[in-house]
């Protein structure tokens, strides 16, 4: 098993092909993606918003301004994926787009796409896209939600793309506002305090990013923001690599979010929105996680070597918290959420084993779990929009009245919980296998956390879905077409992902090409 | 004084003419007790002549520019006409064309001396334009008071309110305080070198070498006279209490054009007369920018009118673009200091334009400057909402708009300076302006106001407000463009 494994993340090249350069594709493709969903908003803004037709009109340029980036992404991935099969692909950033900006400091607009980063583009448009769908029963001010949705998108998919520090904090700092906003006016009960701790912890995190990128930037004395550049040439002292990895960590961390800065995140999501909660867990977590493999690893390696036992620890801490705490929740959201907590650990399991396995893992995991904990967090948002409840003892025996929403939910679980035939498994075998000879005791630590969420999943849908069905719940209806289409629409790529033998190969050897060189730098296996 | 001499001075000649004929226009068109229909062609044509005349002015401006690159200072070295004073003379021809649209609704008010409030921007402008290029002690005093007296006018133009009353004469005592000592100053620096003009002095002083007691005193007063410009400590207590008794478009005008010009004339004297003694005022600047930053931001936490809150903002903002000053002690950074403080001022200057153009506006609505007046703005009227969050969001330096490229771009040449340490000091500081900034975004889209109908936004206002819009977006995409031109300016400054 494991050696097929390896066999499935480890393309064999015939040396030949190698040596043949391959088309980079054209840069303005990877701007489109990002900028497009500027254009949208700017459209929204200059469109009325009187009556329900002026609403639907607003929803579909949302629609159609997160579909064409999806469809963008999803050509720049299966052009991509052919040129894997072909063995034309040397992991070499693609779609490039390279803009002298602020020549006084050597600042550039670059933006490009590598094996680690062109899926997170790929999830993060459509999960942008469904959240958009998800998003088409809104009444209140919908104008300014869909302009908000469509600015985070920017930001989101500008950090996944961004090849320069300066421009990968400008992206980075994108997202504060519109999630803050988004968060604060159509959050629940307790909005302006989730909102709050929201932002108190991200402008901590920036600011970590920021004076880390400043120093490096000042340290190096390349006089350039660029990563590639700085990741290969910067010569600093040990004592500062080490401080400006736990400054980026730091920031990082607070996103992931890794314990014991993940405080704010039970409380943003329980009050935020059902479509900003998918955002918030598939894509804003994917972030930290992302930042953490590409500057922690990439720029550091040492520094991640070091301290690797530091970091196993906080994601054990984290993996086995998350557990525990999702265990205890009577509300929903909130347990999908520590169970977010728990999962992201791994992808910190991932990366404290430094070897290409674990790596690949890690990156995997991000993936996996963007779909999964998206569709969950769409699931509860279906059950609660129908129940008005998202308290697990006031529910039971759903699955009699919803049982396609029912199915949904047990195959969003299983997916969750690791399941052989999902993404989700996928990625955590390869962490623990990758992980395991180099901390042994902590990956058995960290299996228990699989355990721990069937545990957590199987009784919450032992609870919600099935036994006797109360009185109140016998006149629910399963959700309308559009619902369950987009659902659908999820799992299968969950499944895809996670079974079908082309397309999962296809993403292992994207991710794989894209961790290598991390990996190699790593001094990893 | 010849026709070359004419030509140079072509830009404030235009603008002084402009501003005679607006007063003179206003004289025949508005009498004294007529009634406001009346006097509304009477605001249209004043202002519609002052706006040409700007843009005239601005035109002949551009066409020194070719000649600017080997500075030009005739008039027996007093008057410099080069990329430095362009870029700066630029900023202020900008920034009174928007004042002049903010105000055209405001100067109703005004009435029967509309046409002289026209008349005194662009009064106030010219001085500003001729201390961006005084090289002279004379002419810089003079030019100073130019501009000085004609904002003491302008801060008590609402003389039926009390409020505006005492701002004009709180502002008119400490303008008078902060006058003498700069005098007194200068007074000392040309009793130890026997020098008027700028550059004299400093070739005087480098020859003398050591720095005498009496010298730091007179450094240390020039540096102080200047903080009453620049709403720096110790000179800045007049700003809340002028910014909120003001009449908002003048409370705009101040906060930015004579900011702008006081810098114009700081960055001269410290690149020319004061050079020499770098290390004398180097840590005294430093150390009054933390306390100017601190102290603007901490009294800003508990303000409840915005008016207010934006005036200990200019305050902290004052700070922060003295980082650039401190860049002059390093021959390797100077340039790009500067280039950074002169960009910082764009940046200042339209943004806060912007928000307190969409200000006004609220505040014709509302009747008050309050931030609980704001409620609910984010519903009543979008587009204005937007526009003062994206402009505080701004100041506070919340990428991906200008104010964040404008703070770090004064940050790096601070820190090559060797003043890290400050740098830090800022970046805390701006974490904490994040607080009472995003209080004036808190009060539009989240606190429940009064329903009411969108605001009225005229025409000029809204000009006004589109050239904010501009300032606050896509200006960031061309930041290295527009550095570039601040760059040329302050190559200029050290061209000796």
């Amino acid at each position: 098993m494991i050696q097929a494994l390896l066999a499935l993340t480890t393309p064999t090249p015939p040396g030949a092909a190698t040596t043949t350069a391959t088309s980079s594709g054209p840069g303005v493709l990877l701007s489109l993606i990002v900028w497009l969903p500027l254009l949208g908003a700017l459209v929204i803004m200059a469109l009325p918003n009187r009556s329900d037709e002026d609403q639907g009109r607003i929803k579909s340029v949302a629609a159609v301004f997160t579909l064409v980036p999806l469809l963008l992404a999803l050509l720049a991935f299966f052009s991509t994926a052919t040129e894997i099969t072909n063995f034309t692909y040397t992991g070499d950033f693609k779609y490039v787009d390279n803009i002298a900006w602020i020549g006084a400091f050597g600042a550039h607009y670059k933006v490009g796409v590598d094996g680690l980063s062109l899926p997170l583009v790929v999830l993060s448009t459509l999960l942008f896209f469904v959240a958009v769908l998800a998003s088409w029963n809104l009444k209140e001010r919908v104008k300014e939600y869909f302009i908000l949705i469509l600015v985070l998108d920017i930001g989101v998919t500008g950090v996944f793309t961004a090849m320069d520090y300066l421009l990968f904090f400008i992206f980075w700092e994108i997202e504060l506002i519109p999630m803050f906003l988004l968060i604060a006016i159509w959050g629940g009960a307790r909005r302006m305090y989730a909102a709050w701790k929201f932002l108190l912890f991200t402008i901590a995190a920036s600011a970590a990013l920021l004076l880390a990128i400043l120093i490096l930037f000042f340290k190096s004395g390349q006089g350039t923001f660029d990563m590639q550049v700085l990741a290969q040439t910067a010569k600093l002292p040990a004592a500062l690599t080490y401080a400006l990895f736990w400054l980026f960590f730091l920031c990082f961390a607070i996103k992931l979010p890794a314990f014991p800065l993940h405080t704010w995140l039970p409380d943003a999501h329980v009050e935020a929105p059902t479509p900003v909660s998918v955002l918030l867990a598939g894509i804003l977590l994917k972030m930290g996680g992302y930042g953490m493999l590409r500057i922690c690893v990439g720029q550091f390696p040492s520094a991640a070597h070091k301290f690797s036992l530091a970091v196993l620890a906080l994601g054990v801490i984290g993996v086995l918290w998350g557990g525990f705490a999702a265990l205890v929740q009577d509300d929903m959201k909130r347990m999908v959420a520590y169970s977010s907590v728990s999962h992201m650990g791994f992808v910190l399991v991932g990366m404290s084993g430094l070897t290409a396995l674990s790596l690949n893992g890690a990156a995997y995991q991000l993936f996996a779990h963007g779909v999964i904990t998206g569709s969950l967090f769409l699931l509860v948002g279906l059950v609660y929009d129908r129940t008005h409840t998202r308290s697990i003892r006031e529910l039971g025996g759903l699955a009699q009245r919803m049982p396609y929403l029912a199915v949904a939910w047990v195959v969003a679980a299983l997916a969750s919980l690791g399941l052989p035939g999902f993404a989700g498994f996928i990625a955590e075998f390869e962490i623990f296998v990758g992980t395991f000879g180099v901390h042994r005791v902590g990956t058995l630590l960290a299996v228990f956390g699989v355990v721990l969420s069937a545990a957590y999943l199987l009784w919450m849908l032992e609870r919600v879905f099935f036994g006797a069905i109360k009185e109140t719940w016998q006149k629910l209806k399963d959700p309308g077409a559009l619902e369950l289409g987009y659902m659908a629409g999820m799992l299968a790529v969950v499944f895809a992902f996670g079974a079908l033998p082309l397309v999962t190969r296809t993403l292992a050897q994207m991710i794989n090409l894209g961790v290598a060189p991390l990996a190699a730098r790593a001094g990893g296996g | 004084m010849n026709a070359q001499t004419l030509y140079y001075l072509l830009p404030e000649l235009v603008l002084l003419a402009t501003a005679l004929a607006v007063v003179i226009i206003g004289l025949f068109l508005e009498g004294d007790v007529e009634p406001a229909a009346t006097s509304a062609p009477a605001r249209r044509v004043a202002a519609t002549v002052a706006i040409v005349g700007t843009v005239l002015s601005f035109a002949t401006l551009l066409l020194l520019i070719p000649s600017s690159g080997t500075p030009w200072d005739k008039l027996n070295g007093t008057f410099v006409v080069d990329h430095y004073a362009i870029f700066l003379k630029a900023l202020l021809l900008l920034f009174a064309v928007i004042t002049i649209l903010m105000g055209y609704r405001a100067t109703e008010t005004f009435r029967p001396h509309q046409s002289e409030f026209i008349g005194l921007v662009l009064l106030a402008t010219a001085g500003g334009m001729f201390m961006a290029s005084a090289r002279e002690m004379i002419e810089l005093y003079v030019s100073l008071e130019t501009l000085s007296i004609a904002l003491y006018v302008m801060v008590a133009f609402n003389k039926g309110e009390r409020r505006s009353s005492e701002a004009g004469f709180k502002y008119l005592v400490f303008g008078a305080a902060s006058s003498a000592v700069l005098l007194y100053g200068l007074a000392i620096l040309y009793g130890l070198t026997g020098r008027t003009n700028l550059d004299a002095v400093g070739q005087e002083l480098a020859r003398a070498g050591t720095a005498s007691p009496a010298l730091v005193l007179a450094t240390i007063f020039i540096i102080g006279g200047f903080s009453f410009k620049i709403a720096a400590v110790p000179f800045h207590q007049w700003v809340p209490d002028v910014y909120q008794g003001a009449p908002t478009p003048v409370t705009a005008f101040i906060a930015v054009s004579s900011k702008t010009a006081g810098y114009a004339l700081l960055i001269r004297v410290l690149t020319s007369a004061l050079l020499p003694l770098t290390h004398q005022w180097g840590m005294y600047i430093a150390i009054v920018a933390a306390i100017t930053m601190t102290v603007g931001n901490v009294t800003a936490l508990s303000q409840t009118s915005v008016k207010r809150l934006l005036g200990y903002s200019s305050i902290a903002h004052a700070g922060y673009i003295m980082l650039g000053l401190l860049a002059i002690s390093n021959p390797q950074t100077e340039r790009l200091g500067i280039a950074a403080l002169l960009f910082y001022l764009l940046v200042y200057g339209l943004t806060n334009l912007a928000a307190f153009a969409a200000l006004q506006t609220a505040e014709a609505a509302t009747g008050s400057d309050e931030l609980t007046a704001l409620a609910g703005l984010g519903r009543r009227s979008g587009g204005v909402a937007l526009i003062l969050a994206l402009s505080v969001l701004s100041l506070t330096g919340i990428p991906p708009l200008i104010g964040f490229f404008a703070k770090v771009l004064v940050f790096i040449p601070a820190v090559q300076a060797g003043y890290s340490w400050l740098v830090l000091v800022a970046l805390v500081n701006s974490a904490l302006s994040a607080v009472y900034y995003l209080r004036v975004v808190r009060a539009m889209y989240l606190d429940e106001g009064r329903a009411g109908r969108p605001l009225s936004v005229g025409a000029p206002m809204a000009a006004a407000l589109a050239v904010g819009v501009f300032a606050l977006l896509p200006l960031a995409a061309f930041t290295g463009v527009f550095f570039e031109r601040a760059q040329a300016a302050a190559a200029a400054v050290f061209q000796r």
